[in-house]
């Protein structure tokens, strides 16, 4: 009995059999359009200037032009400074609350569904309109946290207005953001501890400070680990809400680096330092890679 | 005091416990709070900061429906931007981290991919916003809303295969040969039987993608004028602008984190098991 | 070592009453037995006794003294769980050593305290390995040395065997029987399996839905068990149950089955317990079961299991598969016809509605 074969089959019988390879295609065509070209792309443009005139692109060749550049920015030094100061207190503060609370709300029978969803809410918010909404909160005039101050009988403070206050006030809000992501994975991980074997604990003699110290955490670190390495790489990142806030400013005193990649780019149109700026940013952040995971091959793979 | 004495250690712990979560619901929820009541005060309610207003609905009039504000038509750009984005990102994706998963690539091809993704995924994305706009620029594609729909594909699509893939290998192995034996070809397989299976990783992939999306700033700010801006970029605007609108930025404000509202009520569960997912590599 | 004492206890979750009235008393270097099904309450009796879970009501002493509001650290008490609950992050020596660092013991002691319990249960080896490099045989012995090396008033037991493989299970149950030989130390065991209540208990209590049903020495809860319950849940393979109504004619009583069968009550007449028509339930061990050319029960070969030593040759009958041990030399094949008579001496009778045990020394009911 023969079956007739309609043409069709063909094309699904081909489909099939190159399922494999065309399956992940799309993604590997996206990622080489998309970012590898692009980064050849800053490669090339980091040792050029581009400048636009009568609407046309024209490059020249200038390696060195771009050098000097990077010399004689100001901005940077303090730039740099700004962002280690950002990621290191910010992503020390968000692990400790966070910790804090996945401990605290782990050990209540209800409610954790509730804070959970609570949770959830700032990492959705737009950043954007976190920085507006606590740009207004900032307001020397009439803003929230003056507000409390003067409630308290205490003078304003200008916030996002001084030199010595606008990153802490950075920071501040990078806190309120993340800490719940943190939350959300250290909950997790509390969630996930073998409760036998703290119950073991607890017949062995452990007090709770003897629990918490000697094997909560311990069988925390892995977790911790991911958390501290993932939120330390991300805080780089860090732009929306600086840009609302306080611009950068005053000065640089708040200006972190990807706002300042921004300013090179877009505002000084210095397409090509921007890119040299951008190509030692890329291998700054990848390099971090190598620290982060030996971190996590050491204390998060027991 | 002494009533804390008198108390058990546990029910002290857990006494500390409710303490936290009045104060973390304090501490979230406020701030929205008090811009929700700034956005219905006029301007010199606002700036005098009374407690006793008449409230009215004159900033959102302002941002939803004057002719000076794009409110809308940035809505309108974003959902389109979100929506596309997504679908490709949740095709393109899914598939991917299902070739990753079950088809026996190279070492090296596994981790060169994951690798790269997930170098991408912590380059800041401000880096790529020139040579993007360079690139748009000589394609004509600078200023369309088709240019944010491919950098967010490129951005979220690291996201989408490591979540697809933490679902993908939760499946036993056992239920794709049957599929096999059964009399399927690889495609109907993971047609018929595996993606079904997947949906929860789907939905989280989906949501996680449109609100980041949605939310994302640095790109759109660049990449479009204000005929194709999206509500962040909007948003950004009244923040920015020479008179700064405090009562109007209150209400744009509380327009943009609408949807995350929205979606947090119905895709809780989703967003949760992503989130956390996504981030234990 | 101390005695374990507990008094109308109770437990409930909320408004669900899950224990009451529980009543049982361990006496110092007892190895005694909590054995049942899923659900049946054992493994919460045995966390209140560690302090794990509330007591509702009712009171839970060790060594004379009440422990109800006391922590488990402070109970002095040791358990091995049935996960093992192995610290993962401590290798076997420092597992061992856990507890005794909490105390603050000096190190001297904890080293010779560890290195004698390694002795005792062979794992010198493995003192430098951690959980997740052990076999799980091996877990099993570092989550016993862990109790063993505090050397604590009372040891608990929960189910500690339930997930090694059947030939390392009958292994380790001898090792622990002997282990409680060589220490005296008073032990609590909870299980399922009622061959391991058999084989490793000094007495047996026998838990049915929170509830005690039968406490006693296991050849004792084996020969005169007291319910129905605990006839059919000891003894494997399980007993065979007749129900059915009595028959009296004057001097003679008789068991009419179900299934229309007749077994004869012998004494029943006697002790002024046949009421006609009564409902009751007739079990009899296989071994008390024969294959005769005469018997009142009848039916047809079904399944012949040969397990070497013994056989046991299931025979269907009107009242359903009958269990019968018998000779190895009978060749019997399936479908074949048999009569059986039952050794009516070793008849257990319950009344049928609650259960209970008949005995001829009973009042009439």
């Amino acid at each position: 009995m023969t079956r007739p074969r309609a043409p069709r089959r063909g094309i699904v019988e081909a489909l099939n059999t190159s399922f494999r390879h065309w399956s992940l295609l799309p993604a590997v065509l996206v990622f080489a359009l998309l970012t590898a070209y692009p980064i050849v792309n800053l490669l090339r443009m980091a040792v050029s200037t581009i400048e636009f005139r009568d609407g046309r692109e024209i490059w020249t060749f200038t390696p060195l032009r771009n050098w000097d550049l990077l010399l004689a920015d100001t901005a940077l030094g303090p730039v740099v400074f700004n962002t280690l100061v950002f990621v290191v207190v910010a992503v020390a503060t968000e692990v400790v609350a966070g910790l804090a609370l996945a401990l605290l709300i782990g050990g209540l029978t209800r409610g954790k569904a509730l804070m959970r969803t609570l949770m959830i809410i700032p990492i959705l918010v737009p950043p954007v309109a976190i920085g507006s909404m606590f740009k207004l909160m900032f307001n020397h005039d009439f803003g929230f946290f003056n507000q409390l101050l003067s409630y308290a009988g205490m003078p304003p403070v200008s916030w996002l207005g001084s030199t010595s206050l606008a990153l802490l006030s950075v920071i501040l809000v990078d806190v309120w953001h993340w800490v719940p992501f943190i939350f959300l994975i250290l909950f997790a991980a509390v969630e996930g501890l073998p409760k036998e074997v703290l119950e073991a604990a607890r017949v062995d003699g452990a007090t709770r400070g003897q629990l918490l110290r000697r094997v909560t955490l311990p069988l925390l670190l892995p977790a911790l680990t991911v958390a501290l390495v993932f939120r330390s790489i991300l805080a780089f990142k860090t732009f929306d809400e600086v840009y609302l806030l306080t611009g950068g400013g005053p000065g640089t005193s708040s200006e972190l680096l990807s706002l300042h990649l921004y300013k090179v780019f877009f505002e000084q149109n210095q397409l090509g330092y921007g890119a040299l700026l951008s190509v030692f940013t890329i291998t700054g952040v990848l390099a971090l890679l190598v620290p982060a995971r030996w971190l996590t091959r050491r204390w998060a793979l027991q | 005091m002494s009533i804390m004495m008198k108390m058990s250690a546990a029910s002290r712990a857990a006494l500390l416990g409710w303490m936290m979560l009045g104060l973390a619901l304090v501490i979230v929820v406020g701030p929205f709070l008090w811009i929700a009541v700034a956005s219905f005060k006029q301007p010199i309610a606002i700036l005098s900061g009374t407690w006793s207003f008449t409230p009215t609905l004159d900033n959102y009039a302002d941002v939803l429906l004057s002719k000076r504000s794009d409110f809308l038509a940035g809505v309108r750009n974003s959902l389109t931007v979100a929506t596309v984005s997504t679908t490709l990102v949740l095709v393109v994706g899914t598939l991917a981290a299902y070739s990753l998963h079950r088809f026996a690539w190279a070492r090296w091809v596994t981790l060169g991919f994951l690798g790269w993704t997930l170098a991408f995924h912590m380059i800041p994305v401000l880096t790529l916003v020139g040579p993007w706009y360079l690139a748009f620029k000589q394609l004509g594609l600078y200023d369309t809303r088709a240019a944010l729909i491919l950098t967010h594909v490129s951005i979220n699509l690291p996201m989408a295969v490591w979540l697809m893939m933490s679902f993908f290998r939760d499946i036993p192995p056992e239920i794709e040969q049957a599929a096999l034996v059964d009399g399927c070809h690889p495609l109907s397989a993971f047609w018929r039987v595996v993606l079904p299976l997947v949906v929860p990783g789907l939905i989280a992939a989906g949501v996680l993608s449109f609100v980041f999306s949605w939310n994302e700033f640095s790109i759109a700010l660049n990449l479009v004028s204000q005929t194709n801006a999206t509500v962040p970029v909007v948003v950004a605007k009244f923040a920015q602008d020479y008179e700064i609108q405090h009562g109007q930025m209150a209400a744009a404000s509380i327009l943009a984190t609408i949807p995350a509202l929205v979606l947090m009520v119905f895709g809780q569960r989703f967003i949760v098991q992503g989130l956390t997912m996504g981030s234990v590599k | 070592m101390a005695s374990v004492s507990i008094r109308h206890v109770d437990k409930a979750y909320g408004p669900t009453v899950v224990m009451k009235g529980i009543d049982l008393e361990v006496a110092d270097g007892e190895f005694v037995v909590l054995v049942g099904a899923s659900g049946c309450g054992k493994s919460t009796l045995l966390r209140m006794i560690a302090g794990l879970e509330p007591i509702t009501a009712g009171e839970i002493a060790i060594g004379g003294e009440r422990v109800n509001e006391l922590e488990p650290r402070e109970r002095d008490i040791a358990m091995v769980f049935q996960s093992y609950a192995l610290y993962p992050h401590l290798n076997v020596r420092s597992n061992l050593a856990f507890s005794l660092e909490l105390r603050k013991t000096p190190a001297a002691e904890i080293e010779a305290k560890c290195k004698q319990t390694a002795g005792v249960l062979d794992l010198a080896q493995l003192l430098d390995r951690y959980p997740r490099q052990l076999s799980g045989g091996q877990r099993q012995r570092v989550a016993m040395g862990r109790a063993i090396v505090r050397q604590p008033r009372v040891f608990l037991f929960d189910e500690p065997l339930s997930n090694l493989d059947a030939k390392l299970r009958i292994a380790m149950r001898t090792e622990i029987r002997a282990l409680h030989q060589r220490l005296g130390a008073t032990s609590i065991y909870v299980t399922h399996d009622q061959v391991e209540a058999m084989t490793m208990a000094d007495r047996m209590v026998v838990m049915n839905g929170g509830r005690i049903e039968q406490i006693g020495a296991p050849l004792e809860v084996y020969d005169r068990p007291g319910t129905l319950y605990v006839a059919r849940f000891i003894g494997a393979p399980s007993i065979n149950v007749f129900e059915g109504s009595v028959e009296a004619d004057g001097a003679q009583a008789r068991l009419r089955t179900r299934g229309g069968q007749h077994i004869a009550l012998p004494w029943f007449v006697e002790s002024g317990h046949a009421a006609p028509g009564r409902a009751i339930s007739a079990a009899l061990r296989p071994e008390h079961l024969a294959i005769t050319a005469d018997g009142s029960l009848h039916g047809t070969v079904s399944v012949v299991e040969n397990l070497g030593h013994e056989t046991y040759i299931y025979v269907d009958t009107a009242d359903g598969r009958v269990c019968v041990l018998a000779e190895r030399s009978l060749r019997l094949p399936p479908g074949a016809a048999v009569s059986l008579a039952p050794v009516v001496e070793a008849l257990h009778l319950f009344d049928a509605p609650s259960g209970q045990r008949i005995d001829a020394g009973d009042a009439r009911r």
